[in-house]
């Protein structure tokens, strides 16, 4: 083993410096080459190629917004334009960056994708003087498009179709907001909204009935307190 | 097909902090590794785990989020393809990439690696696991020479998973201790997810006289060399407002009847508050001794994870919803987190069976790193030697140069082997 006369100390790696003080080390001739060992691996500097193409994609999102800034500027169009497109840059680089996410699953990323696109249609109608189109029409279809999402993944995924259970009552829940928000705004009958809450719930308890005791065992695992 | 009921377990009350604190820049993964005397032989290795999984239910779960709680669940997908080591130890482990399996086994050379999320089983739990894979390895490797020996567990090995924090905690009012801030070790930081190993081997009867010389354990001696460095390095020998806090974890199994393989123990901090102008080592030393030996009573251990049980047993507290719990849990952990300089656990003298002990070399423990502490060490001991394994976050090895420096100084022979990070 080398040795370092200042710090009184050993050095089994093979390495020509100290570690602890950086000076170099002294030559044990007896003991050189045979007893020096290679404990660990060359690390692999992995590429971060994903997160590189994050950046840039956020940084041309910028880029983007303040050219639509400046042309909304320059040829008179209302600002609200340029907020439209902000909000719409906005959920593109969050679903570029949460979905391309490597430890989140497909069903929470569904869900929260779910939920986004819904802030982003309710942005957009109240840009152009909110009709509440986007609580009767926009979100409830939105719930709607990700039920038939969610139960083709379940046939997709038959062997784990139970694990969906939970991602369908946070959409149920989630559809009942958007029936709130009608109610709220004064509509006494919203169609589609009820529509989307009384599918999902269906979907929801279907799955229950079929799933009978893996169901019941899936929500008491969930809701255990 | 799926059965019906999928085996399902609740976190025990350490392991409930950890999901939530969790993230790639603090894995609170854990490395136990065994060095063997020859070279690893990848599909052997991959046979023996395989093996011996089906008794560890601990290390065939994966994590999942309730309303109310985090929870363990039966994983009934295979263990991933071990690979020889790559990348830096104790990496985050993502469950979508390792087959939702909250543990990874790698080799390098005549080295078996285990990584552990804390989570599932502290380095007591863990170290059976690691000893029954290499036993079923090594029964694998030399079928002639074990022919005595049947496949299975060995007779040492403990399969017990009860909550061992619930069974023993006992009702308590008050917290028994308060946070106050620390100094820190500050440097340069390496990039997130590197991390800087340095192992320094003693020599036990070595090393006993120089203990005994002071009047201390070895263990209490270890942590004062440490406090030591880090008040001459980081305070430069001066007063200072802040005490240096040495987090060090008690296995709660020596003072409790339990042999949980999950997680049971409690960290009490050594502390030193320089107040006067200068300290001899001596002094130092004698008071990281008293601050130890002060807190390290069956008393004071219970009252410590007795808080915490009865916190989580609290009705009202168990139906706040998990993500509540997560914005709590996690300001909380982030308030506290600065109230330690650095961990250092000892996990004791490694005994294996006798018949493995020929092919057994070595022993290591690697710790990753956590919020405000860019430097831990970790403790263990196999035969005659002792290994203390530094792992740091920081460019800088002052601390680790005082600390070997003053222990070459009371005449023990150090040596010391890194994975390299501290020469880029």
């Amino acid at each position: 083993m080398n040795k370092c006369v200042k710090c009184n100390i050993e050095v089994r790696d093979d390495s020509a410096v100290c570690p602890l003080c950086k000076r170099v080390l002294s030559r044990d001739s007896k003991l050189d080459g045979a007893s020096r060992s290679v404990m660990y691996p060359q690390y692999r500097n992995t590429v971060k190629k994903l997160k590189f193409a994050k950046r840039i994609t956020v940084y041309s999102a910028i880029v983007a917004e303040l050219i639509m800034v400046l042309v909304s500027l320059k040829i008179g169009l209302e600002i609200k334009y340029a907020f439209l497109t902000a909000a719409a840059l906005i959920f593109g680089c969050f679903s570029l960056i949460f979905c391309t996410s490597q430890n989140k699953s497909l069903q929470r990323k569904i869900v929260v994708e779910l939920v986004v696109a819904q802030v982003l249609i309710i942005v957009i109608d109240t840009l152009f003087d909110f009709k509440e189109w986007s609580i009767h029409y926009g979100l409830p279809f939105v719930v709607l498009g990700v039920d038939i999402a969610m139960l083709v993944l379940m046939i997709v995924n038959y062997a784990v179709w139970i694990e969906y259970l939970y991602s369908i009552i946070w959409i149920l829940l989630d559809s009942i907001v958007c029936l709130v928000l009608c109610f709220a705004f004064g509509d006494l009958f919203p169609l589609y909204p009820i529509i989307a809450v009384g599918v999902t719930a269906a979907f929801l308890g279907g799955l229950i009935v079929v799933g009978d005791k893996q169901a019941h065992s899936e929500l008491h695992r969930r809701f255990h307190f | 097909m799926r059965k019906n009921h999928v085996a399902w377990d609740r976190l025990d009350n350490t392991a409930n902090l950890f999901p939530v604190i969790t993230n790639e820049g603090m894995s609170n993964v854990y490395r136990m590794s065994v060095t063997l005397k020859e070279d690893i032989d990848r599909d052997l290795l991959q046979k023996a785990v395989e093996l011996v999984l089906p008794y560890f239910d601990m290390y065939r779960y994966k994590l999942k989020k309730g309303i109310f709680w985090y929870y363990f669940e039966e994983n009934t997908r295979p263990f991933p393809q071990i690979k020889e080591e790559t990348t830096y130890p104790c990496r985050f482990i993502n469950q979508l990439e390792n087959n939702g399996y909250l543990c990874r086994v790698s080799y390098y050379k005549k080295r078996i690696n285990l990584e552990v999320f804390h989570a599932i089983a502290d380095g007591n739990g863990s170290l059976q696991f690691l000893k029954e894979i290499t036993y079923q390895y090594l029964r694998l490797k030399y079928p002639d020479k074990f022919t005595g020996i049947m496949d299975g567990l060995s007779h040492n090995t403990s399969l017990d998973r009860e909550d061992a924090y619930l069974k023993n905690y006992k009702k308590s009012a008050k917290k028994p201790y308060r946070a106050q801030p620390a100094v820190l070790i500050k440097g340069t930081m390496l990039p997130k997810s590197f991390i800087s190993i340095m192992h320094g081997y003693i020599n036990i009867p070595e090393v006993k006289p120089v203990a005994a010389k002071y009047g201390v354990t070895i263990n209490q001696y270890l942590i004062g060399c440490f406090v030591w460095a880090i008040y001459k390095e980081v305070l430069k020998g001066m007063p200072s407002k802040k005490a240096i806090a040495i987090a060090v974890p008690v296995n709660l199994r020596n003072y409790f009847d339990s042999e949980t393989m999950r997680n049971f123990f409690v960290v009490v901090s050594c502390s030193f508050l320089p107040v006067k102008e200068s300290y001899t080592f001596e002094e130092v030393l004698s008071e990281c001794a008293a601050s130890l030996k002060e807190q390290v009573t069956k008393e004071n251990l219970e009252k410590r994870f007795s808080y915490n049980v009865a916190n989580e047993k609290n009705l009202a507290l168990r139906m706040v919803p998990v993500f509540v719990k997560d914005i709590a849990i996690n300001s909380i952990y982030w308030t506290s987190a600065k109230a330690n300089t650095s961990t250092v656990t000892n996990m004791g003298v490694f005994k294996v069976d006798e018949h493995y002990e020929d092919y057994i070399d070595m022993f290591h423990i690697a710790l990753s790193m956590s919020k405000g502490q860019n430097i831990k060490g970790a403790i263990c001991s196999y035969k005659d030697t002792l290994v203390l394994s530094f792992s740091s976050a920081i460019e800088e090895t002052n601390i680790q140069k005082v600390f070997f420096r003053r222990l070459a100084e009371d005449g023990l022979n150090i040596s010391i082997e890194t994975n390299g990070v501290v020469y880029e």
